[in-house]
């Protein structure tokens, strides 16, 4: 019993360490890079071909 | 290593299971916060980024493009609006901005490496800078203008009458505004070395080749001019596209015949192509226009427009052995890709016949103003015009 409870707190703090890991890491970096790969995907283009027009 | 391993496959069991002890609620509303915050976070650094202040937080912005734009009305005007830097050269459009952000990855690249720290290496690259954003302004059709100025809402009837000609041709060809407003909000770059290269690099081409006496040559740069084959002190210069036809050489220097015009009245000093015709193919010192042993005297004849002699002077001097060229097409080829680009760039330019020689030089001086050329290619290519102006040319009007 006393086991169980103590694996289960682990569990727990496991699962939000994790979760404000995520969110607050993460997820934000991931998102600004693919923002970045998005822009830099863009550049590449422009060189290859020709930048935009209106 | 192998610590960092297992706590990533731990991690991955609890990411990819359902959570036991977080509830589906905590979850979506923690992750939805920090979507609020992350996207708050985001734009704010994205406009933090898009602000004056940012941009000239680099030395070299703020010593020279920041200090350049001050003077110009972009900077301060009767209506107090300004054009900040991002409004310029940050595009409006997102997809296009986050490019422009990516390729500013470079800048910072750039500043670390102290690529345009001083005054003398951002002038170095001013040429190749502003050509960066003269291709960009010329695919957009001059976007980031347009943005503020639009042809639609211009009161053409407001404009000066000359402005009025020029803006109403614009609009109709829907022209981009860059075509003609270069240099408008910083200062331009120097352009005459690239052209000097041209002009210079076809002479330098062109060296250590041999000469045959008898045969003809025309200068590709202002050249000086010898009395002998020792001399060091030079007696003039001949302008770019002269012909000279060559009677000896001696050492590294060639002794050349050259056939031309000059007022008979006051010292002589300007050799001109042909009777009356203000073309200039060498201006000469005082001592030397005046030095009978130099030249021979020819026909002479009374220009009725001015009232004044002119006589043809055949003058016998001495060049250095540089680069001449045989066949002045390639001259005037060079001259004519250099006038279609730096003249077009305001304009339509005047048809070469559409003028006489002499009357090019005013036009030519006129124009002048606007562009920024060196000595060889203004001679060369006035000359040009000149050459191929009404009085020269078959297909005049």
């Amino acid at each position: 019993m006393n086991q169980q409870t103590s694996s289960t707190g682990t569990e727990k703090k496991g699962e939000w360490k994790l979760f404000i890991f995520l969110t607050v890491f993460l997820f934000p970096i991931l998102a600004t890079v693919s923002v970045f790969g998005y822009g830099f995907v863009i550049w590449m283009s422009h060189i290859l071909f020709g930048l935009p027009t209106h | 290593m192998k610590k960092l391993f297992s706590m990533i496959a731990r991690s991955w069991g609890v990411f990819s299971k359902p959570s036991k002890h977080i509830s589906l609620g905590v979850i979506t509303c923690g992750a939805f916060l920090a979507g609020i915050i992350f996207w708050g976070g985001f734009n704010t650094a994205l406009e933090a980024t898009n602000t004056e202040a940012f941009c000239i937080s680099c030395h070299s912005m703020e010593e020279n493009n920041y200090k350049e734009i001050q003077s110009t009305i972009h900077w301060s005007n009767r209506s107090g609006v300004r054009a900040t830097c991002p409004d310029c050269h940050v595009p409006h459009k997102w997809s296009d901005k986050m490019a422009a952000k990516a390729r500013a990855s470079k800048d910072v690249f750039g500043w670390l490496l102290g690529t345009v720290d001083t005054k003398e290496k951002f002038e170095a690259k001013r040429l190749h800078l502003a050509q960066n954003e003269w291709a960009r302004f010329k695919a957009n059709g001059s976007l980031e203008c347009r943005n503020c100025h639009d042809y639609k809402s211009m009161d053409f009837t407001k404009m000066s009458e000359k402005a009025q000609v020029q803006m109403r041709g614009a609009a109709e060809r829907d022209q981009s505004c860059l075509d003609c407003h270069k240099g408008i909000a910083h200062h331009l770059p120097e352009m005459d070395t690239t052209a000097i290269s041209e002009l210079g690099k076809m002479a330098k081409n062109l060296e250590g080749h041999s000469f045959e006496v008898g045969k003809e040559y025309y200068s590709l740069v202002q050249t000086p001019l010898y009395k002998d084959e020792k001399e060091t002190e030079y007696l003039g210069v001949l302008t770019p596209a002269t012909k000279f036809k060559v009677i000896a050489e001696s050492g590294n220097r060639l002794e050349v015949e050259l056939v031309t015009w000059h007022k008979a009245k006051g010292y002589g000093r300007v050799l001109y192509f042909d009777f009356a015709k203000n073309i200039v193919q060498a201006t000469l010192s005082k001592e030397a226009s005046q030095d009978e042993s130099l030249f021979v005297r020819g026909d002479k004849r009374e220009d009725d427009l001015t009232g004044l002699p002119w006589e043809q002077v055949t003058f016998t001097l001495w060049v250095d052995k540089k680069g001449y060229e045989e066949n002045l097409q390639n001259i005037w080829d060079y001259a004519k890709g250099a006038y279609q680009t730096t003249c077009s760039v305001c304009h339509t330019q005047p048809a070469e016949g559409h003028f006489d020689a002499n009357t090019w030089v005013g036009m030519f001086a006129g124009m002048q103003g606007f562009v920024n050329l060196d000595g060889d290619t203004h001679d060369v290519i006035l000359k040009y015009l000149q050459n191929h102006s009404s009085d020269y040319s078959k297909d005049a009007h």
